[in-house]
C-alpha cells in the first residue's frame, strides 16, 4: 500500500466516523411534544375557508381547526339521536321544524380572546350562504351546491347566546346539515364578509374554535407538502381531555405506493385513505401495524338513460339488476374491502334497508324478464356499459369487466365496454349520451336525505322523470316526506317506502359501498371509522407500549 | 472555411435557440388546444351557469381567439409570465418558482453522482480492458441504464429505508424540524448559507436515495462513454511517453488521459440533462419529492391545461438553455467545433 492510498483510507475513516458522530449528535433521542404523524396522498383542493372548501381533505382539516354548533357522535349511525352538542349546548325545533333555536356555549374564546356568541353564528351563515346579499356564495362552493339558501331563510339573534334559524322548509336533517364542515363557525375577525380566506391570508383558514390550531401549512406550487396542527389550549372541550394528542403532523405523499413504503418503514404513525386493496391486505399480515376497518359513505350505482329503449322498460332494468353479482365485485375487485349495496342509502346509516336483495343474482330470472322483449341466446340484449377510466373512481375497469362477465354468463346479454376519462365522462353525462353507466356518490352531509334523491337527480340527466312522471313524482314526494318528517317514526316510514319503490323501479341500481381503512402503528389508539367518514384527529393518542 | 470567433459562435447559437423554443411552444400550444373537450367545461363538476363559464374563460384569457392567446402567451414568456392555473387562478410562474429549486437540487446531485460514479467506473473498466472486472462494470452499466427508474427507486427504498432503516423513504425534509430559511430553495445550499448544520444533514439524508436512484440510471451511459474514449486515449503516444518518463499511473490516467477523453462526456452531460428531467418525473413521484415532476403529474391529474402547458414550455426552455451552455463550453474548450 503506497502513501497516497494510506492517506485516502485514513481520510475515509475520519469522514465516516465524523459523520456518524455528527449524525448521533444532531439527532439525539429525547422527549418532545406528543406527536402523531399522519401520512396521506390528499391535498387541500382550494382553501380552508368554509365558503369555498368542498373536498374531502379540506373538510378533514376544517373539522380539526373549527367547530360547529353540533357534532355527530363518533361511531354512531348519524341518526337523529346521534347528534351531540358542540358550540350549541341545546336546541329546540318549532313551527313543524321550520324554526330552530340554539342556545350557545358560553366562555368559548377565539384566538384574540373575544368571546363566541350569537353574532358569530349569524355572521357565519350570512357570509357563507350570502343570506343578506353581501356575503359569499362561491359558484363551485359547498353552500351553493348543497342548496343552503333553499333550506335557510335567515338567521336572527334572540339574545347574546341564543340564535334562531328560520327555515324555508321543514327540514328534518337540519342538525346533520349543521354537523358538516360547511356549517362550521368562522372567525369574523379574520374572515371578511365579502372575501375568501386563502392560503396566502395571515390565518390561512376562516375557521376557529376547533381542537387544533393550524400551526404550519406548507403548500408548494399548488399542493400541500405538510400541515402541522397544534393543540388549541382554548378548545371548548379541553376540560374533557381533547384533543388527546398535542401535535399532529400530516405528511403528503405522491401516491399510495410512497405512502405504503413510509408506513412500512415506520416513518409515519398513520396511513389514511387511498391505500390499494393489495396494500391493505399486505399490512394485515404485518405484525408491526394495526389495520383499522370501518364502513364507508362512498357508494357506486348503475344508471340508465331512460329516454331510450329498452332502458325505459322497468322489466329490462329489473333483469339487468338480477344479472349483477355484487359479492363477485366486492371480492374479486376490492378483495373484500367494499360491501355489497342493496339500497341507495348505505348500510350503517339510519333508515337504510336492503330492498334490492329482491334482485339478487339469478340467471334464470334475467332470462325470464328479458324474454318478453325478444332477448334470448340468439338475439341478446346489446348493452353498452360506459365507465370512468381515469382514476376518478377506484378500479373502474376491473369492475366493468366483472359486470360484463356476469351479464354475459346469462347468455342473453351481450356487453360492450366504453371507457371514458372523467372530464369526458362528465360531459357525456350532461349530454345524456350514455345508455348505461356506473356512477359514484360521496355525500355532502351524512343523512339519507343526501342519498335518496339520486335516482331522480336532474344533473344525472337520466330522463327518469320524462319516462316515469308518476314514479318520479312518487319518489320525489317520499323523499320530501322524509326530509320534512316531524319525527323519527315518520322519517323511517317515508324512507322505507322510498327505498322499496326505488328497488321496484330500478331506475338506478346500487352496487357497492366503500369501506374505510386506516393503518397505524400499534401505539396509535382512538381511531374511529364510521359512516360520517370524518377523520377525527382529536381522538387519536399514543399508548405507551406494555413491557 | 473561416473559423468563427467564440463571440460570433455564441451569438449564432443563441439566435438558433430562440426559434427552437418558439417552435416548441407552438407545438405545445397546438397540442393542448386540440385535445378533446372544452377545458372550461371540464373544470366544473356539474353543469354551470354560462355567465360563470364565461368569467372563468375570461380570467384565464381563453375567451379570445387562439391567435391572440398565442401571441399573448408568447410575449409573456420572456417576462416569466406562464399564465394562470385553472385550479385557483394563481400565476403558474409562482408554482414553477416554488417547485423548480427542488428539481434543480435533485438534478444537480444526480448528475454529479452519475458523472463521478460513471467516470470512475469507466476509467477502471478501460484500465482493466477485457478482464472480468471490465465485463462486470459493463454489465452493471447496461443493467442500471435498462432498469426502470421507479423500480430501482423502490428497490433502494426497500433496502435502505424499510430493511436497514438508514434513510427516509421519501419527501425532502423531516417534518419534525424547521426547513432552512429559504434563499435558493435548495435545502442543502440554504442550510449551508445559513450555517444550519443540522438542516444540512437532514437535507442530505433525504436527498441520498432519490439522487442515487436517478444518478445510477444515468451513470451507465457515462461508464460506456468514458470506457470507450479512455481505451482509445490510453493507446496514444503521449501516454506511452508519460509512462516512459516514469510518471505515476494515476497522474497519467486522471491527469492527462481523462482530460483528453472528457470532451465527449461534457457533451453527453448536456444531452443527458433532458433525460434527467424526464427521469425526475418518475423519481420525484417515487420519492414524493416536491419538484416540477410531481407538479406536472398533479396538474395532469387535475386537468389543469394551462399549468401543463407552462411546465412543458418551462422544461423545454430549460433543456434548450443547458444545451446552449454546453455547446458554448464545448466551443470554448475545443476551438475545432467552431470551424
Amino acid at each position: 500500500m503506497n502513501k497516497n492510498q494510506t492517506i485516502a483510507i485514513a481520510l475515509i475513516v475520519i469522514i465516516v466516523v465524523g459523520a456518524a458522530g455528527v449524525y448521533l449528535f444532531m439527532f439525539p433521542p429525547g422527549p418532545g411534544v406528543p406527536t402523531i404523524v399522519v401520512g396521506t396522498t390528499d391535498s387541500v383542493e382550494s382553501s380552508l375557508d368554509m365558503a369555498q372548501s368542498y373536498d374531502y381533505f379540506g373538510w378533514e382539516m376544517i373539522i380539526s381547526v373549527a367547530s360547529g354548533l353540533v357534532e355527530i357522535e363518533p361511531g354512531s349511525q348519524a341518526g337523529a339521536d346521534d347528534i351531540l352538542p358542540a358550540l350549541a349546548t341545546n336546541w329546540v325545533a318549532s313551527d313543524g321544524g321550520k324554526i330552530w333555536d340554539f342556545t350557545l356555549r358560553q366562555n368559548v374564546t377565539f384566538r384574540d380572546g373575544r368571546e363566541f356568541n350569537a353574532t358569530d353564528v349569524k355572521y357565519t351563515f350570512d357570509r357563507n350562504c350570502n343570506l343578506t346579499g353581501v356575503g359569499l356564495y362561491e359558484e363551485d362552493g359547498p353552500q351553493l351546491n348543497m342548496d343552503y339558501q333553499g333550506v335557510i331563510k335567515n338567521v336572527t339573534i334572540l339574545s347574546e347566546f341564543v340564535v334562531r334559524f328560520n327555515l324555508r322548509i321543514a327540514f328534518a336533517p337540519f342538525l346533520q346539515l349543521l354537523s358538516c364542515a360547511a356549517s362550521y363557525i368562522v372567525d369574523r375577525a379574520v374572515a371578511p364578509m365579502d372575501a375568501l380566506v386563502t392560503y396566502e391570508s395571515a390565518y390561512q383558514t376562516s375557521g376557529a374554535l376547533g381542537p387544533y390550531l393550524l400551526q404550519d401549512w406548507v403548500r408548494i406550487g399548488g399542493s400541500d407538502d405538510h400541515i402541522t396542527l397544534i393543540k388549541n389550549p382554548d378548545y371548548w372541550n379541553a376540560a374533557a381531555g381533547y384533543p388527546k394528542t398535542d401535535k399532529i403532523i400530516i405528511q403528503m405523499y405522491a401516491d399510495s405506493t410512497a405512502l405504503s413504503s413510509a408506513m412500512t418503514a415506520g416513518e409515519i404513525d398513520v396511513a389514511y385513505r387511498q391505500l390499494s386493496a393489495d396494500q391493505v391486505n399486505g399490512f394485515k399480515t404485518n405484525t408491526a401495524v394495526h389495520v383499522w376497518e370501518g364502513i364507508g359513505a362512498q357508494i357506486q350505482y348503475l344508471c340508465f338513460q331512460q329516454r331510450v329503449y329498452p332502458y325505459n322498460e322497468t322489466a329490462v332494468r329489473n333483469a339487468i339488476a338480477s344479472g349483477i353479482n355484487r359479492t363477485h365485485i366486492t371480492d374479486a375487485v376490492f378483495l373484500g374491502q367494499a360491501d355489497p349495496l342493496y339500497s341507495i342509502i348505505p348500510q350503517g346509516m339510519a333508515y337504510a334497508n336492503t330492498a334490492f336483495t329482491q334482485w339478487n343474482y339469478n340467471i334464470s330470472r334475467v332470462r325470464e324478464l328479458l324474454a318478453p322483449f325478444g332477448y334470448n341466446n340468439v338475439t341478446p340484449l346489446k348493452l353498452n356499459l360506459t365507465y370512468e377510466s381515469s382514476g376518478h373512481y377506484p378500479s373502474s375497469a376491473q369492475q366493468a369487466l366483472v359486470y360484463q362477465q356476469d351479464w354475459e354468463d346469462t347468455g342473453v346479454i351481450d356487453v360492450t365496454l366504453t371507457p371514458l376519462d372523467w372530464p369526458s365522462f362528465r360531459l357525456a353525462r350532461n349530454a345524456g349520451t350514455m345508455d348505461v353507466f356506473i356512477y359514484g356518490w360521496y355525500p355532502d352531509f351524512i343523512d339519507p336525505d343526501n342519498y335518496g334523491f339520486l335516482p331522480f337527480a336532474s344533473w344525472l340527466n337520466m330522463g327518469y322523470n320524462d319516462t316515469y312522471p308518476a314514479g318520479g313524482v312518487a319518489q320525489n314526494a317520499l323523499w320530501n316526506e322524509g326530509r320534512s318528517a316531524p319525527n323519527n317514526t315518520a322519517r323511517q316510514t317515508a324512507y322505507v317506502a322510498l327505498q322499496n319503490l326505488q328497488a321496484t323501479e330500478c331506475s338506478v341500481i346500487p352496487l357497492w359501498q366503500s369501506s374505510t381503512v386506516a393503518v397505524t402503528s400499534l401505539a396509535v389508539k382512538g381511531v374511529v371509522l364510521d359512516i360520517t367518514v370524518n377523520w377525527r384527529h382529536w381522538l387519536l393518542y399514543l399508548e405507551a407500549p406494555t413491557t | 472555411v473561416i473559423p468563427l470567433t467564440l463571440k460570433t459562435y455564441v451569438v449564432s447559437r443563441v439566435l438558433l435557440t430562440i426559434p427552437m423554443i418558439i417552435l416548441l411552444f407552438t407545438f405545445v400550444f397546438i397540442i393542448v388546444r386540440i385535445l378533446p373537450g372544452d377545458p372550461a367545461l371540464l373544470h366544473f363538476e356539474k353543469a354551470v351557469d354560462p355567465a360563470v363559464l364565461e368569467e372563468f374563460r375570461h380570467r384565464l384569457g381563453l375567451d379570445v381567439d387562439p391567435l391572440t392567446q398565442y401571441v399573448t402567451y408568447l410575449t409573456g414568456i420572456p417576462f416569466g409570465n406562464f399564465g394562470l392555473s385553472m385550479q385557483d387562478y394563481s400565476p403558474i410562474s409562482d408554482h414553477l418558482a416554488a417547485r423548480f429549486p427542488a428539481t434543480l437540487e435533485l438534478t444537480i446531485y444526480s448528475m454529479l453522482f452519475a458523472v463521478l460514479f460513471g467516470v470512475v467506473l469507466g476509467v477502471r473498466s478501460s484500465k482493466k480492458y477485457d478482464t472480468a472486472q471490465d465485463h462486470g462494470i459493463r454489465f452493471f452499466g447496461i443493467v442500471t441504464y435498462a432498469i426502470p427508474v421507479f423500480f430501482l427507486g423502490m428497490i433502494l427504498q426497500y433496502i435502505f429505508s424499510i430493511w436497514l432503516g438508514w434513510l427516509p423513504t421519501g419527501k425532502r425534509f423531516d417534518p419534525h424540524f424547521a426547513t432552512p430559511t429559504p434563499i435558493t430553495g435548495m435545502y442543502t445550499v440554504d442550510s449551508l448559507l445559513t450555517g444550519n448544520l443540522q438542516a444540512f444533514i437532514i437535507a442530505v439524508r433525504y436527498l441520498i436515495l432519490p439522487s442515487v436512484t436517478l444518478g445510477l440510471i444515468l451513470c451507465g451511459i457515462f461508464i460506456r462513454l468514458t470506457r470507450t474514449n479512455m481505451i482509445e486515449t490510453l493507446r496514444m503516444d503521449f501516454v506511452v511517453a508519460g509512462e516512459a518518463r516514469g510518471l505515476s499511473e494515476g497522474k497519467i490516467t486522471y491527469g492527462y488521459a481523462l482530460k483528453n477523453a472528457f470532451l465527449p462526456i461534457l457533451t453527453m452531460i448536456g444531452l443527458q440533462f433532458a433525460a434527467l428531467l424526464a427521469g425526475a418525473i418518475l423519481t420525484e413521484t417515487t420519492f414524493s419529492w416536491g419538484g416540477l415532476g410531481t407538479y406536472l403529474v398533479q396538474r395532469i391529474t387535475h386537468r389543469d391545461y394551462t399549468a401543463i402547458q407552462g411546465v412543458v414550455v418551462f422544461f423545454g426552455i430549460l433543456v434548450s438553455l443547458v444545451t446552449l451552455f454546453v455547446d458554448i463550453l464545448y466551443a470554448y474548450l475545443d476551438p475545432r467545433i467552431r470551424l
